[in-house]
């Protein structure tokens, strides 16, 4: 067997072996029942805002904390804080997803990211005023 | 479905559509044609098929040339009876801009591939001589199937491609305008570019970058030809300058993105292992090693088999990519995939289309490879360049498991999701890999093809490697990065950081020193040298910059960190208000006012710093961070970034107060003559009634009255305010005000009623909330970024030395 060879292998074990390790930073897909049952883990819930519930964010009062309350897809309702700035267009978002964990009673999201298909399949002709 | 008839549509040019239409169609088939023509001429030698097959292809492009310039023109003169055009861009557009919008959408992309192919197809069908036939017959397919993305036809229920020239009343048929002929006159405008996508690297990003994927189809082409002739030698030469252009535009392209990524978006960085970010990197990772294992082949006769493996993967991976970028797929998982198309099934089958041909190909000619009987040996430049092209792969394969997330969940039904920490999840192991590579680009050079002495220059590498140890000390001390990290409890170790450092600043100064000492400045042989050097370059930019960030906008006034704080986590954004000035890291930033317009509103942000005595100033410069308003895509801000050598300090605003409908009314009845009354900043007097007032009423007979009034405030400014009422005594009394505005003041005051008995009057008073303005604010500065653009450009222009030298 040449050196070549044995190098490959070796290659091909680490990299099975780096894939195997490194799921082990994956997270998962769930709901917010499935954050509270197991709040030590960090879990991505894909919902949507509850456009009637008020966003609180008060930049005069503290410019990195935004609270809003959403609904993941099997119904349940839940309040989620994140420590940042309420991201642009927060309100038109068709879906978010979450990336966080519970904290008390609240689901702290340390990373939010918004769908908007408004923004690129919003089919909505614009008239001129006249007509 | 036309319900006037083709001509019963006012103001519509048809004959755009139905010529686009035709050509596309035509392309298709002219390219297929090609295709099967080439294949033939290939079989049989015989020169019947070969004009039939140049003819058709040249043929192809002209179509696609073509398609490109009807586009264009629909765009460019606002059409938007097409609902390409409509959909895409707007009026007030320059012409920039407009150019972009042409490759926003799918279509208009996939054009420009295509566009990209028939060039290249072009140039090969001129150059490629003896191997033209086998080239063209991949690269005929090739564009057939991006014709085909084109196309918008049923076939069995199936839809296949998207046709570019499709009439915003047939895809928006329901809608009721398109019920009246002159419907074209209502539309008032497009729906616009997004506003992200409206920056200058919008518009040459993309045509690089698919310049790239084009491009990468043919070192992949030269391998299909050689298997299917069973010529594994003659390819070799013609192949190689192909392979070099292919690496040099991707990277590029890709760099572009970076910049772009850099430059418009505000998550602060040219890279953030985003999916569509790194499924562009995969495909150029595997073609550098390809090029790599390329060289050992044409030096040493090892290595056919994985040039052959690294040249159709890289092929493979760029229609992965553009599988993942395009199906929807990446949703939930990247900011910025398109949306999907219904045209994944295609994709699949296309990628099928190369995979079986590739794996069959290779198996049937597996025994016929040229084989060495000695093995590389173990001090060879060969050895060390099949280890790297190992360690890119390693690169890749982790890049495209995790990218690959969304697909795994599709196929095993699981639930996973993106790490928690992107970053520190692809950074733990392409840190490794990237200090690896580091060190054999130092030291490839100095080794020697087939060979296990070592050649004498090898005391230059050692003098590099001393070099290195100490600049790269200096630079760490300098730049403040950490050279011990604890590993474990009470033992640290070198920083990973450091070590990466290190290596680095070591492919540099090996390179360098190889370019002066071994090669003595001979521009012709220095290509792997130079490029070797951008790149260690650009490596050390990317540690220094990424590593050494520094997000200076942390909220240090602390007054509410909100409940769930913890003091250790950063608080990256800050609150400014007008005209006071808030101390970040060194700079006194003043927030001094935005202009409003009808697009955008621009905040002026005014950064200065003083020296160390505190006395004379170092730095003035004032940033410009915008919101862009497009009622369509909602906001999108845009950072303003100053640029030094050594630094850049970048600034983002996420916030801005709004005060432009906040109103407060207020009515007072029976106020008289010489009365005060208190709004909530000013104070008002009532100072007398003026029977002439400054408005003449429209009719003689009417009666006017004017109020006079003084708004004072509290510093002791003063303003006049003077509503005019009139009574129409002939028509019973009716009564009309004359409101007076007072824009500056915010303040707007109008008579309700006047009580002819107590000559006592009735104000409405609408005040403006003024609210304080402030913006959030965030600030990064990047030190040394400038090495990132820097190194990336000398590694391209390294390569097109080495593509020149081997141009023929």
């Amino acid at each position: 067997m040449k050196k070549i060879h044995i190098l490959l292998l070796i290659v091909v074990a680490v990299s099975i072996g780096v894939i195997v390790a490194m799921t082990g930073d994956y997270t998962t897909y769930g709901s917010f029942a499935l954050s509270k049952a197991s709040p030590t883990q960090t879990l991505n819930v894909v919902g949507y805002l509850q456009k009637d519930k008020p966003l609180k964010y008060d930049p005069k009062v503290d410019p990195n904390y935004f609270e809003f309350t959403m609904s993941d897809k099997e119904g349940n309702v839940q309040q989620v804080f994140y420590k940042g700035s309420k991201p642009q267009d927060f309100e038109r978002s068709e879906q978010i997803v979450v990336k966080g964990k519970m904290e008390g009673a609240s689901f702290h999201a340390s990373e939010i990211l918004m769908k908007c298909p408004s923004k690129y399949t919003d089919d909505q002709i614009r008239l001129k005023e006249k007509a | 479905m036309e319900r006037f008839g083709a001509n019963g549509f006012v103001g519509e040019h048809l004959w755009l559509g139905h010529v686009g239409h035709f050509l596309v169609i035509f392309g298709f088939f002219a390219a297929f044609l090609s295709f099967v023509a080439y294949a033939s001429f290939e079989k049989t030698k015989d020169a019947v098929w070969h004009k039939i097959a140049r003819f058709s292809f040249i043929t192809h492009s002209s179509t696609v040339f073509g398609i490109f310039v009807l586009l264009f023109v629909m765009i460019l003169n606002h059409w938007f009876e097409y609902h390409y055009a409509w959909r895409h861009s707007s009026q007030d557009l320059p012409m920039k801009y407009i150019i972009s919008s042409f490759w926003e959408g799918q279509e208009g992309s996939f054009l420009l591939w295509e566009f990209w192919g028939a060039v290249l197809g072009l140039i090969l069908l001129k150059t490629a001589k003896d191997w033209e036939g086998g080239v063209m017959t991949v690269v005929g397919l090739t564009q057939a199937f991006l014709g085909s993305m084109l196309l918008g036809v049923y076939v069995f229920g199936y839809k296949i491609g998207s046709n570019p020239f499709i009439l915003l009343r047939n895809e928006m048929a329901e809608a009721p305008i398109f019920q009246r002929p002159e419907y074209l006159t209502m539309i008032a405008d497009g729906n616009g570019l997004n506003p992200l996508l409206q920056n200058y690297w919008m518009t040459i990003h993309p045509p690089v970058l698919f310049l790239g994927f084009a491009s990468t189809l043919i070192p992949c082409a030269y391998v299909f030809a050689s298997l299917w002739r069973k010529d594994f030698t003659g390819w070799i030469k013609p192949a190689l300058p192909w392979a070099l252009f292919n690496m040099a535009i991707l990277g590029t392209g890709i760099l572009m993105g970076g910049a772009w990524a850099y430059e418009a978006l505000s998550f602060g960085g040219f890279w953030a292992w985003d999916p569509v970010e790194n499924m562009s990197f995969v495909p150029w990772l595997l073609i550098v090693a390809g090029l790599h294992l390329h060289l050992v082949y044409r030096y040493t006769g090892h290595g056919i088999f994985s040039t052959f493996l690294f040249y159709i993967l890289g092929w493979l991976m760029v229609l992965y990519s553009t599988f993942l970028t395009r199906s929807g797929i990446l949703g939930d998982t990247s900011v910025h995939a398109f949306t999907d198309l219904g045209m994944s099934g295609q994709l699949i089958i296309y990628g099928i289309a190369y995979l079986v041909p590739a794996v069959l190909l290779m198996a049937f000619r597996y025994p016929a490879f040229p084989k060495m009987e000695k093995e590389e040996p173990f001090f060879s430049r060969e050895f060390w360049m099949f280890v790297g092209a190992l360690l890119l792969l390693l690169s890749a394969v982790q890049m495209t498991f995790t990218t690959s997330i969304p697909v795994w969940n599709k196929v095993f039904g699981t639930k996973l999701a993106p790490p928690a920490d992107v970053v520190s999840h692809y950074n733990s192991i392409q840190l490794w890999i990237g200090l690896f590579v580091a060190i054999f680009t130092a030291k490839i050079q100095f080794l020697a093809y087939k060979s296990s002495k070592i050649p004498s220059g090898i005391k230059w590498l050692t003098y590099s490697a001393a070099i290195a140890v100490v600049l790269a000390a200096f630079i760490a001390w300098g730049c403040d990065i950490k050279f011990m990290l604890p590993i474990a409890e009470n033992i640290s170790f070198l920083s990973p950081y450091f070590l990466f450092l290190f290596a680095s600043v070591f492919a540099v100064v090996a390179n360098l020193s190889y370019l002066i000492f071994i090669i003595k400045g001979k521009w012709s042989l220095s290509g792997g040298s130079v490029t070797h050097f951008g790149f260690g370059l650009f490596l050390v930019g990317v540690l220094i910059s990424q590593h050494k960030k520094e997000v200076v906008s942390i909220n240090t006034r602390g007054d509410n960190f909100g409940k769930g704080f913890d003091d250790k986590e950063l608080v990256e954004n800050v609150l400014l208000m007008k005209d006071s000035t808030y101390k970040m890291s060194g700079y006194d930033v003043t927030y001094t006012g935005r202009t409003d317009d009808k697009h955008e509103q621009i905040f002026n942000v005014n950064y200065r710093k003083l020296d160390k005595e505190g006395k004379s100033e170092v730095e003035n410069f004032t940033l410009t961070p915008n919101i862009v308003h497009n009622k369509k895509m909602g906001d999108s801000p845009n950072p303003s970034t100053k640029h030094y050598l050594s630094k850049d300090v970048f600034t983002h605003v996420t916030a801005a107060s709004d005060n432009s409908n906040a109103k407060d009314t207020t009515i007072l009845s029976d106020v008289a003559v010489g009365d005060t009354f208190y709004l909530n900043k000013y104070f008002v007097v009532f100072e007398s009634i003026n029977p002439h007032p400054h408005v003449e009423p429209q009719d003689k007979d009417k009666l006017a009255v004017q109020a006079n009034l003084t708004i004072k405030d509290l510093r002791g400014n003063s303003v006049a305010s003077t509503p005019v009422f009139f009574i129409d005594v002939e028509h019973g009394n009716e009564t009309s005000s004359h409101a007076f505005d007072n824009e500056q003041w915010g303040v707007s005051i109008d008579i309700a009623r006047i009580n002819p008995e107590t000559k006592k009057f009735s104000f409405i008073i609408h005040q403006k909330e003024l609210q304080q303005e402030f913006i959030i604010l965030k600030a990064i500065v990047f030190p040394y970024i400038n090495l990132v653009w820097l190194g990336g450009i000398i590694t391209f222009l390294g390569i097109f030395i080495s593509a020149w030298r081997r141009r023929n």
